[in-house]
């Protein structure tokens, strides 16, 4: 992680963990680090990460069994959810820095079209992620 | 307690190789006398010159007591000293008590190596003097010597702490400070001495040596009355002082 | 025994020195469990501030309350103080000052000690003058950090040390900082890498305070890093 960002510390880490629950490598039930484990691994302010994992915890992504850590929430929508989410935004962010430089949805998808063609040839894949 | 001991027995170790040079310096200056003792020196230049370390003590311990807390400042470690959560009298007196120890160790040396290379002209010097007249005469005059050595440490500590709180100036400012508490406790010894005459003397013996006679014993008293004023301010002096170190010293690079 | 929320309230402090005026009416309030930024160039007045809380120097006007007392010997045995200069007796070995310091704080605790000097890589048996900078700021930090001092001042405890000693400093105050019982302040002249270690900040610039607040709120408020943000106020 990058602290010099103008992103505040407690978001970046709640980032981090939404990405690695979205890729699968957190998984519904998993074990995360204690907030004072991650504060030292990060070298960050412990309050911070107790922030972020409060945050988290109103957000439905962990949950705090006392006495035992904090786990990833059991809830079966959880990755769809987080993955979505972070699609949505991911894209809503692309939409927004497209816009501002004045092209409209209808010529962002010919554009990304054509992009994706070119991506697939330079990389050589074929077919798509399904 | 153990808080003043440890500042104590830090001044004591801070001390150590000066204190272990001097000791050695005094060590050889007595086989040196030795040495001439057997080259034919008179055993009265002998005495004289064995008593020399005494009269060196003078300006040792005015730079001791002047160094002990130059040294702090100095070094930066005044920055440890004034942090620690003691009263300022811990600091001052610590110096002040490991200059009595330094004193005493120093005068052990000195006395203890002379009567070892003139044992035998002592003998001859004290054959009317018991035992316990050397102990008793010995250890008012070393109790004396302390209370001397005490307000000169307390004189010079005064003086080293007002001059830290000015920013100029501060060898002139000690020098007047060291002026002007000499003064006051002068005048407080004398305004005083009435109210403290009812204090009885302490009766002392000096010897002399007459060649023909042989040994002779003088009685004089040591006046208490006119010094306790002046212990009184000194005293005074102390507190002000440790008020002053804890209160209003600046620490500032 | 401490009461109220607020480690350190200061308030219109003010402190002249021949020649010039280091501060100008500072007002400062931290509350308990932070660690705060004291963020400002050389000569802006920080160790000015720190040394009038710890009461090495005595400020001209205003006035300071620690846990709801005045700076005095009472508040010292609360607060662990690093200055920035080298305070420790050099002739002492590392252990010989760890032994000496730990006569005068009721909450020093032996027991951390071994394993403090370890994660700092000291030999108790090294003779301080024999120590490199990086080395005594590090024995520094641990004669602070066997303490659980409620209120912990870090006078610029990373400037001018070596990167692996910066790094093991940042990560001894992260470890060992009790935000249930302790404040801290550090100041630094340059943020660089350490803005993570803070709650909150406070922008010091010829003696006064320029801008404080949350970091993270900072952060959002003016779109910038706290290093970007220091950058811009003092460039």
């Amino acid at each position: 992680m990058d602290f010099s960002t103008s992103i505040p510390i407690y978001l970046q880490i709640i980032e981090e963990f939404k990405r690695q629950i979205a890729i699968g490598s957190l998984r519904p039930g998993d074990k995360i680090p204690s907030q004072r484990e991650l504060a030292l691994e990060l070298k960050v302010n412990a309050n911070t990460v107790q922030r972020a994992y409060r945050e988290m915890e109103i957000l439905g992504l962990v949950e705090t069994l006392r006495g035992q850590g904090t786990f990833i929430c059991q809830n079966p929508r959880l990755v769809e959810e987080t993955k979505t989410e972070m699609l949505t935004n991911l894209i809503d962010e692309f939409l927004q820095a497209m816009n501002s430089l004045g092209y409209k949805e209808e010529a962002v998808l010919e554009l990304l079209k054509e992009r994706c063609e070119q991506h697939q040839i330079s990389t050589g894949q074929e077919g798509s992620n399904e | 307690m153990s808080k003043f001991l440890r500042l104590l027995r830090k001044d004591l170790e801070a001390s150590r190789w000066p204190l272990g040079i001097l000791s050695g310096l005094i060590l050889l200056f007595m086989l040196f006398v030795r040495y001439k003792i057997s080259a034919g020196w008179a055993l009265e230049s002998a005495i004289i010159t064995v008593a020399l370390p005494l009269m060196f003590f003078v300006p040792w311990f005015v730079w001791q007591s002047f160094q002990t807390l130059r040294s702090e400042w100095k070094e930066d470690t005044v920055y440890t000293l004034l942090v620690l959560p003691v009263p300022g009298w811990y600091i001052t007196l610590a110096k002040l008590v490991g200059l009595f120890v330094e004193y005493t160790i120093l005068l052990a040396v000195t006395l203890g190596g002379a009567s070892l290379i003139l044992g035998r002209v002592f003998l001859e010097f004290t054959p009317t003097a018991p035992i316990a007249w050397i102990i008793r005469n010995g250890l008012i005059v070393y109790l004396i010597s302390l209370g001397i050595l005490a307000s000169v440490v307390i004189f010079i500590q005064l003086a080293f702490v007002v001059s830290k709180m000015v920013g100029r100036f501060q060898g002139l400012v000690a020098l007047w400070v060291l002026i002007l508490t000499n003064w006051l406790v002068g005048q407080m010894g004398m305004l005083l001495e009435p109210v403290f005459r009812w204090v009885p003397p302490i009766p002392l013996e000096r010897v002399f040596r007459l060649d023909q006679v042989g040994l002779e014993l003088q009685r004089f008293d040591y006046h208490l009355a006119p010094k306790i004023g002046t212990w009184l301010g000194t005293i005074l002096l102390f507190i002000l002082t440790a008020w002053l170190m804890e209160r209003y010293v600046e620490i500032n690079d | 025994m401490i009461q109220g929320s607020q480690a350190l309230v200061v308030r219109d402090l003010r402190k002249k020195y021949p020649g010039t005026e280091a501060l100008k009416g500072i007002d400062l309030t931290l509350p308990k469990g932070e660690i705060c930024g004291l963020l400002g160039p050389n000569g802006s007045g920080k160790s000015t501030l720190l040394k009038c809380v710890i009461g090495l120097l005595q400020a001209d006007s205003g006035t300071i309350e620690i846990f709801g007392q005045k700076p005095s010997r009472h508040t010292k045995a609360q607060i662990a103080f690093v200055p920035e200069i080298d305070n420790l007796y050099r002739w002492m070995t590392v252990q010989e000052t760890i032994d000496f310091i730990s006569t005068f704080y009721e909450d020093w605790e032996p027991q951390r000690v071994p394993d403090l000097l370890d994660f700092m890589r000291l030999e108790p048996e090294k003779r301080v003058s024999s120590l490199s900078k990086g080395m005594r700021a590090r024995l520094k930090l641990i004669l602070t950090l066997a303490r659980t001092a409620p209120l912990v001042l870090l006078d610029e405890p990373f400037s001018g040390i070596d990167p692996s000693s910066r790094d093991r400093i940042v990560e001894g105050i992260v470890r060992e900082f009790k935000s249930e019982e302790q404040t801290m302040i550090i100041s630094t002249h340059a943020v660089g890498d350490t803005e993570q270690l803070f709650d909150s900040v406070v922008f010091l610039d010829e003696g006064t305070v320029n801008l404080q607040g949350n970091a993270e709120d900072l952060r959002v408020r003016y779109r910038k890093s706290i290093n970007d943000l220091f950058k811009e106020v003092f460039a």
